[in-house]
């Protein structure tokens, strides 16, 4: 179907790139969407699993597939279809990575804001069936904001796509926001059109360093109500910026990023008067960046998350999405939770928009062959209790990032919606056999 | 039926004499067809009951909001039992803090503006019948407006939605926050246009007010000058928050109406809005004034008060009503191209208005390239009729041929669902297909809209008579 040369049987790299109890042996490395489309018809008659490939760097994000039969790569699909520049619009095969998509519009001076963590290896598709977004959401939005059209493969082989290329189009269901965060279980998709947006002119990044978690959201606060509109506003702990990295910049317990970005006038006014909102506010610490300096700092945030995971590789990652008013209850309280349980915590919030990832690991005693089982007992309690903390304050939250030994000892997906069955009846409607990633979802599907 | 209804919303709230019927009829466009019944639920509860007896029955249901729609998406072509939202006109909450409010599905789209405009804040999507339409009907059809050219559509300020479904199940999409676990069903149900099922109430973003706001008003002796100026805005990433066009036709029915302060002899206008931290405004205004003067623009005019600019505004959101005025009917139209299409679009429209014999008057969305050709046309003239929708596809297929849709965010309904297979083939039909099936299985909720109904490709259907 894809030739011989583009069948490989290597267990070693499916095990390092499946998330599955049992991973496939096999990789099949299709050329473009028709080849994809016969090895999905071929699964289905021969009820096969199989489980798409970008990167293979998400293999500890998501729930837990039983058994794998056939992983699909896209890494041979990475081509750009049409970028008609000037009309800020482009289309690529799904395997491009974030990394390439980026160099490519960075020749034509425009971007695409969405920054990733994994941004070396994570492949487009990887990245939205994830939804995966970062910092600059705040300012452009994430995924269901910027694509435009999707093509996919039915997990019974058909080629089938929604949206466009234009970017205004209201003609027929918002098949992209189906697929966008669907983690390969309803089709996998094979090419994207997205809005990308020029590289602004001038940029500007502000660090504030507060002593307590109040005076913090106090000032992300006042500067979401004030006459600028950032393109990102983080706001970490200590604890946070030492896996991203960033303690070189600012020691202080807590640390709000701002960036700014339009003409130079308004960089100018941002150093001018973004200063001026801290004051009374318990300010430790307030430093202005607007040289070539910032590109690193913003990248070492957006990557906090793979930061993180490499260097506590027994640690959970929760993602809350929460009601702006209640990140300080949120952070205060998360961090209560896991130092009773002698845990160890970080908060990494992207402040404008109420998403907060809460790392999660276990510390001196709980690790070693010893301590590890104690830590495998202990740390889903808590990782839970942290979740039912964010539906507690009126949000929502998963434990998005877990590494294999979880599975079984953690409930990932705190409480189902009353919509819960509908995504299902959606799953069996579009994968009646379960082909695609099964158990890889939301509440197990 | 009448009884039945009345014991679930009272008999007040239940309409089904003829006479009472007839305002039901039609919605903005040009199709028309009589309901048997309607009722005007006043809680979601009586929306469940209505929705439980009209399944016990067998009948179709037809959602309703204001009835602006420009695709006859809430005209009942099949009868049955239309549903309105008059008496679900609440603001159920507003929470600045979280940047939030809540709402049943009639209000008005401008009153939650309203409501909130004293702290700073306001609803971004803004169809241009705001002042009518229901933030109901902006959910169903996704709609845009001139503003959301920056700020983005109604999908992208809708985080959380509650829905009954035909089976008279109530549940809840997303939610107050973003990114709730699972499908992104609440992406799925805007744009479904009432056929996924009936919407409840609405959770959305409400937007910080800008610190300075310019419009420009660009005079264009060709048209052609006024559309390459719109490419270049695009490709030089000037980002306006709103660019709008209006051609001859349209200036001259928009000054007979209103006398906004448009000059009746230009070719066209730009309208054109920055919005942002006063410094930028200021920096942008002068980039825009210097691509419009080198693309020809006759004079760049910056409306020196808000009195000006609201009565500019004004005009372009009565745009539609005044060209009522121009000939008895009009038809129109929604493409989407490639913003940098827009000259060779524009000239093709141009070439279609004369071979027809009809006239088109264009006023639309420059900026993200959804244009509204307006086909004016006598419909009591049955061979005008024919003509209109065959013109109109013809600048379809046009919109389509450079990559484009056929709506932008008018929506479907029963107007282009034939049309659907320009851009969709049989396979991408059918998995929205399926997806209607798990909400909606035997159809009765909306039928006849969206999807094609005939086999032949792209058969085009001729609208009955509508008096204007
Ligand atoms: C002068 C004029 C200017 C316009 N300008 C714009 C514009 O700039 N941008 C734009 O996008 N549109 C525009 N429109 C079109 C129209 O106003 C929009 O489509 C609007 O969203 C329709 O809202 P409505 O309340 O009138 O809905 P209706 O026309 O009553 O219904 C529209 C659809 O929504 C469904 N529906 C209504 N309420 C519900 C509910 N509670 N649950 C489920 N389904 C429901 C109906 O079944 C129907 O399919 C314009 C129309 C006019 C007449």
């Amino acid at each position: 179907m894809c030739g011989a040369a583009n069948v490989r049987s290597d267990t070693p790299w499916c095990a390092s790139r499946v998330r599955a109890i049992t991973p496939p042996e096999i990789v099949a490395v299709p050329a473009d969407r028709e080849q994809l489309a016969a090895i999905l018809k071929l699964a289905t008659a021969e009820k096969f699993t199989v489980t798409p490939v970008g990167g293979g760097t998400k293999r500890n994000c998501g729930g837990i597939a039983r058994r794998v039969d056939l992983a699909v790569s896209t890494e041979r699909m990475q081509r750009v279809i049409d970028y008609p520049a000037s009309d800020l619009t482009i289309t690529v095969e799904a395997g491009i990575t974030i990394r390439a998509l980026r160099e490519t519009l960075a020749q034509h001076g425009q971007m695409l804001p969405l920054d990733v963590t994994c941004l070396n290896d994570a492949t487009l598709g990887g990245t939205l069936a994830a939804n995966l977004s970062g910092p600059q959401r705040l300012g452009y939005g994430g995924w269901r904001d910027v694509v435009i059209g999707i093509q996919f493969v039915t997990a019974d082989g058909r080629l089938a796509k929604g949206g466009g290329r234009v970017v205004k189009n209201v003609a027929g269901y918002d098949l992209p926001k189906l697929l966008i965060g669907s983690f390969g279980t309803l089709g996998i998709i094979t090419e994207v059109s997205l809005k990308v947006f020029p590289i602004p002119p001038a940029t500007g990044t502000f660090v504030f360093g507060f002593s307590s978690i109040a005076a913090a959201t106090e000032v992300t606060h006042a500067i979401l109500n004030s006459p600028f509109f950032p393109q990102s506003l983080e706001l970490l702990d200590a604890a946070a910026g030492a896996l991203a990295g960033v303690t070189g910049t600012c020691t202080s317990p807590y640390i709000v990023f701002v960036s700014v970005a339009g003409p130079q006038v308004v960089v100018d006014r941002a150093s001018n008067d973004l200063p001026k909102l801290l004051r009374g506010n318990g300010c430790l610490f307030s430093q202005a960046i607007t040289d070539g300096s910032q590109d690193r700092l913003w990248n070492s945030l957006s990557d906090m998350t793979s930061a993180y995971l490499r260097a506590q590789p027994a640690g959970v990652a929760i993602k809350a999405s929460l009601p702006l008013l209640q990140l300080t209850a949120f952070i205060g309280e998360a961090k209560q939770l896991a130092e009773d349980a002698q845990l160890s915590t970080a908060s990494g919030a992207h402040a404008g928009t109420g998403i907060v990832y809460q790392y999660l690991w276990p510390e001196g005693a709980d690790r070693g062959p010893e301590g590890g089982d104690r830590a495998i007992e202990k740390l889903p309690r808590v990782a839970e209790q942290i979740v039912s903390l964010a539906e507690r304050l009126g949000g929502r939250a998963t434990v998005e990032w877990f590494p294999l030994a979880y599975d079984g000892k953690l409930n990932p997906w705190g409480k189902l919606g009353d919509d819960f069955p509908l995504m299902q009846r959606i799953k069996s409607a579009l994968d009646p056999h379960g082909t695609l990633n099964p158990s890889r979802f939301y509440g197990g599907i | 039926m009448h009884r039945d209804l009345a014991a679930i919303v009272g008999a007040r709230a239940v309409l089904s004499q003829p006479d009472d019927l007839l305002l039901y009829e039609f919605d903005g466009s040009v199709d028309r067809a009589m309901p048997n019944a309607v009722a005007l639920p006043a809680t979601a509860d009586e929306v469940v009951g209505l929705v439980r007896w009209a399944r016990q029955n067998g009948v179709v249901i037809v959602p309703r909001g204001a009835g602006t729609g420009l695709s006859g998406g809430a005209v009942a072509v099949h009868g049955g039992l239309m549903m309105g939202f008059a008496r679900m006109k609440k603001i159920v909450a507003i929470d600045l803090g979280n940047q939030r409010a809540v709402v049943q599905p009639g209000v008005v789209n401008l009153e939650l503006t309203v409501a909130v405009a004293s702290a700073g804040y306001y609803y971004a999507p803004d169809p241009s019948s705001q002042k009518a339409c229901t933030l109901g009907g902006n959910v169903s059809e996704n709609a845009g407006g001139p503003h959301t050219l920056a700020y983005g559509v109604t999908t992208n300020h809708v985080l959380g939605l509650e829905v009954v479904l035909p089976d008279g199940e109530l549940v809840h999409l997303g939610g107050a926050v973003w990114d709730t676990p699972g499908y992104d069903l609440t992406g799925l149900f805007v744009g479904s246009e009432g056929t996924l099922g009936i919407v409840t109430e609405i959770t959305v973003k409400l937007t910080r007010t800008s610190e300075a706001v310019k419009t420009l008003l660009a005079i264009y002796d060709r048209v052609d000058d006024g559309a390459e100026t719109v490419a270049e805005i695009t490709s030089r990433a000037i980002t306006p928050s709103a660019l709008e066009m209006m051609d001859q036709i349209t200036l001259q029915a928009v000054e007979d109406a209103t006398n906004a302060g448009y000059p009746r002899d230009a070719a066209c206008v730009l309208l054109i809005e920055l919005e942002g931290l006063q410094e930028a405004v200021e920096s942008q205004a002068a980039q825009v004034q210097e691509v419009c003067e080198r693309h020809g623009a006759r004079s760049v005019r910056i409306a020196a008060s808000e009195a000006e600019r609201q009565k500019l505004w004004a005009g372009r959101k009565n745009a539609f009503g005044a060209l009522g005025r121009k000939a008895p009917s009009f038809y129109v139209q929604d493409g989407v191209i490639p913003r940098t299409k827009i000259p060779e679009t524009m000239r093709f429209i141009q070439q279609v208005s004369e071979r027809y014999g009809l006239a088109i008057a264009n006023v639309f969305h420059a900026g993200d390239g959804n244009l509204h050709p307006n086909i004016l046309f006598d419909s009591r003239d049955a061979e005008q009729r024919r003509k209109v929708v065959e013109a109109g596809a013809e600048i379809l297929r046009f919109c389509v041929s450079l990559g484009g849709s056929i709506t932008g965010e008018h929506g479907v309904g029963m107007e282009k669902n034939e049309l659907m297979p320009f851009l969709f083939t049989d396979v991408d039909l059918a998995v929205m297909g399926q997806i209607k099936s798990v909400f909606n299985p035997d159809g009765r909720l909306n039928p006849g809209k969206v999807f094609p109904t005939t086999k032949g490709c792209g058969e085009i259907r001729i609208p009955p008579q509508h008096p204007f």
